[in-house]
C-alpha cells in the first residue's frame, strides 16, 4: 500500500512531500524522523494531506488505516503479570482483539522462519536481551496480517544474521502478502544494505524519496544533511576522489574486492 | 592482577562451563550473537542471578555484604521501559549522592565532576526521560559510577546509537579506565564496539568460542560470519585485501588505505 505525504505540516517542517512505495522495503532516515513515525500511526493532528492507497487519512477513513498497518516500537511495554513470551503474546491477541485461527502454530511458524524454536517461547520475559524483548514486538505485529509494518529502528540489536532471517521474512511477506515495510532508522549502513526506497528527511525540514542505490551514492547530498555515509560508499568515493580510477559503487564487499583487485 | 573471575559456570542452557578472568584498569568486551547469554552473563557477573563461581577481588560475591559489594561494582543494563525517576537530571545524580551518603561538603564537587565528564552540563536542568538517547546513556552511566566503583558492567550500553554517537560513548569509557583506573566489562554485538577494547571474548551458545585482542580475532571473518557477527568494515576490507596480497596489515584509516592501495 501507498503512502504519500502531500503538502504536510507538523511540528518541525512545513509543507513536506514524499512517497513511501507499496510493496517493497522502504527506509525513512534524517532529521525529524520521530515525527513521521507520530503520523504514520494515524493519531496526530497535521496541516495537509496523507493518502493510504488513494485513500485521504481523515477522521473518517482513520480506522481503516489504523487496520491496515501494525507498528514495532522501540519499547516494549512490559506488564508486571506476565511471566513468558507466550503469555506476552497470548495477552496481545486478546487485549488488542487481533483475529488470528491458531495463534500458536503461526507464532511457531513465524519463529521457524527466524530459526528459532518454542523454547523462546517458554522464556521469562524478565531474562529476556533487549533483542529477544523486541522480537515479541515483532512476532505480535506479524499477527495482526498488516498491509504495512513499520519498524522503528529494528536492527540495533539484532545480529548479521538475525538481520539477514528478518530481512529474508520481509521479502516473504512482500512477495506472498504483498505488505509493504517501512524502517524507520538512522542507520546508514542497514538502510544502504537492505532498503529499495528511501525518504531522506533534511535538517531544513524538507523530505527527498528515490532509489536508496541512488541517494545513498550521493555523498554531497548525505553531509549537507548530516547523514553517516555507508562506509562502503565512502571507500569508493575517496577512491574515485583521491585518483582517476572510477571505482564502481557497491553494496557487498566481494564486489567492491573484486573492483579494487582489477584496479590497483 | 585479576579483579573478577567467573569460574567454570553452568546456567541452565544459557552458559556452558564459562570461565573468564578479567584483570583489573583492563577494557573487556564480550561479544556474540544474539541470544548467546551476553546479557545472562552481565546478570551472573553483577549478582542480579545468583551464583557461588563469581569472585571479586579473590571473593565469592554471594559472600560480600550487599553494600560494599556495590561499592566496587556497578552495572548498566538497559531496559526498553525503564524511566527516571526525578523531573531533572540534577535532581537524579543528587539523588544517588545523598543515598550514598556522600558528606554535603564533597557533594556539590563530586556532582560537578561528573557532569563535567560526561558532558551534561547543558541538559541539567531538563526532564531525563525526554533526553536523547545518548544523553539518557551518559546520565545512566554517571549514575552508576558515582561510587568510584572498580568493575562497570555495561550490556549493550551503545544499542540504537549511531556511529558518531557510538564513539562519543566508548571516548568515555576510556576516560574513565584512564582515570579512575575502572575495570570496565562490556557486551555488545556489534564488532565496531570491539576495537579499542584490551581483550575480547566471543560468545556462540553459551559457551567462550574465542579469547583475545580484538584486532586478532576480527580476522577471522569466516569464523565470526559463520556465527553471524558483522566484521566492521575497514578490518573486513583489509583481511580481504591480504588475501589477495593488496595489503599486508590491517589499515583503520580509510584515507591511509587508499593511499596504500594506489600509490
Amino acid at each position: 500500500m501507498e503512502i504519500v505525504f502531500e503538502d504536510v505540516c507538523y511540528k518541525n517542517f512545513t509543507n513536506l512531500n514524499f512517497t513511501i512505495k507499496s510493496k517493497t522495503i522502504n527506509g525513512i532516515s534524517g532529521s525529524f524522523i520521530n515525527d513521521i513515525f507520530l503520523l504514520l500511526q494515524g493519531n496526530e493532528k497535521y496541516l495537509g494531506n496523507i493518502y493510504f492507497g488513494n485513500v485521504l487519512l481523515g477522521d473518517n477513513t482513520k480506522n481503516d488505516y489504523k487496520n491496515l498497518i501494525s507498528i514495532v516500537p522501540r519499547d516494549i511495554s512490559k506488564l508486571v503479570f506476565l511471566n513468558t513470551v507466550e503469555e506476552y503474546i497470548a495477552f496481545n491477541i486478546k487485549y488488542r482483539k487481533i483475529k488470528v485461527n491458531d495463534s500458536r502454530s503461526t507464532v511457531l511458524n513465524l519463529l521457524k522462519q527466524l530459526g528459532l524454536d518454542s523454547t523462546y517461547l517458554n522464556k521469562s520475559i524478565d531474562n529476556l536481551s533487549i533483542s529477544e524483548q523486541r522480537l515479541m514486538g515483532v512476532i505480535v505485529s506479524l499477527l495482526t496480517n498488516p498491509k504495512v509494518l513499520i519498524l522503528d529502528e529494528i536492527f540495533s540489536n539484532f545480529d548479521l544474521k538475525f538481520e539477514k532471517k528478518l530481512m529474508r521474512l520481509f521479502n516473504y511477506l512482500i512477495d506472498n502478502e504483498n505488505m509493504t515495510i517501512i524502517l524507520l532508522s538512522n542507520d546508514s549502513e542497514m538502510l544502504y544494505r537492505n532498503t529499495k526506497h528511501i525518504v531522506l528527511l533534511g535538517k531544513d525540514g524538507s523530505a527527498l524519496d528515490g532509489k536508496s542505490s541512488k541517494i545513498y551514492r550521493d555523498i554531497e547530498l548525505l553531509n549537507s544533511n548530516g547523514v553517516e555515509v555507508p562506509d562502503i560508499v565512502l571507500f569508493t568515493y575517496k577512491v574515485r576522489e583521491k585518483t582517476d580510477i572510477k571505482l564502481g559503487y557497491h553494496v557487498d564487499i566481494r564486489d567492491l574486492i573484486k573492483d579494487v583487485y582489477k584496479n590497483v | 592482577m585479576e579483579i573478577l573471575r567467573i569460574k567454570d559456570f553452568t546456567y541452565k542452557d544459557i552458559l556452558k562451563n564459562v570461565d573468564i578472568s578479567i584483570e583489573e584498569n583492563s577494557f573487556v568486551t564480550i561479544s556474540g550473537a544474539n541470544m548467546c547469554g551476553k546479557t545472562t552473563l552481565i546478570k551472573v557477573l553483577s549478582g542480579i542471578i545468583g551464583s557461588n563461581n563469581v569472585f571479586l577481588e579473590g571473593k565469592n560475591i554471594s559472600k560480600i555484604n550487599v553494600s560494599v559489594f556495590h561499592k566496587k561494582l556497578a552495572f548498566v543494563i538497559p531496559s526498553l521501559d525503564e524511566e527516571f525517576i526525578f523531573p531533572t537530571v540534577e535532581k537524579e545524580l543528587f539523588f544517588v549522592l545523598d543515598n550514598l551518603g556522600v558528606r554535603p561538603s564533597v557533594k556539590t564537587a563530586r556532582y560537578r565532576e561528573i557532569i563535567d565528564l560526561f558532558d551534561l552540563r547543558d541538559v541539567t536542568l531538563c526532564n531525563p526521560n525526554f533526553l536523547d538517547l545518548k544523553n539518557k546513556t551518559k546520565l545512566k552511566l554517571a549514575m552508576a559510577i558515582m561510587t568510584k566503583p572498580k568493575v562497570l558492567l555495561l550490556d549493550d550500553i551503545c544499542y540504537m546509537m549511531n556511529k558518531e554517537e557510538t564513539r562519543d560513548i566508548l571516548k568515555k569509557l576510556k576516560a574513565l579506565q584512564k582515570v579512575y583506573k575502572m575495570t570496565i566489562v562490556m557486551t555488545t554485538s556489534n564488532l565496531v564496539e570491539v576495537i579499542s577494547s584490551d581483550v575480547l571474548y566471543i560468545l556462540d551458545k553459551g559457551k567462550v568460542v574465542m579469547k583475545g585482542r580484538p584486532l586478532t580475532i576480527l580476522k577471522k571473518d569466516n569464523e565470526l560470519n559463520k556465527l553471524g557477527l558483522a566484521i566492521p568494515f575497514m578490518i573486513d576490507l583489509c583481511v580481504k585485501l591480504e588475501d589477495y596480497d593488496l595489503v599486508n596489515k590491517i589499515v583503520l584509516d580509510m584515507d591511509l588505505l587508499v593511499s596504500a592501495l594506489w600509490k
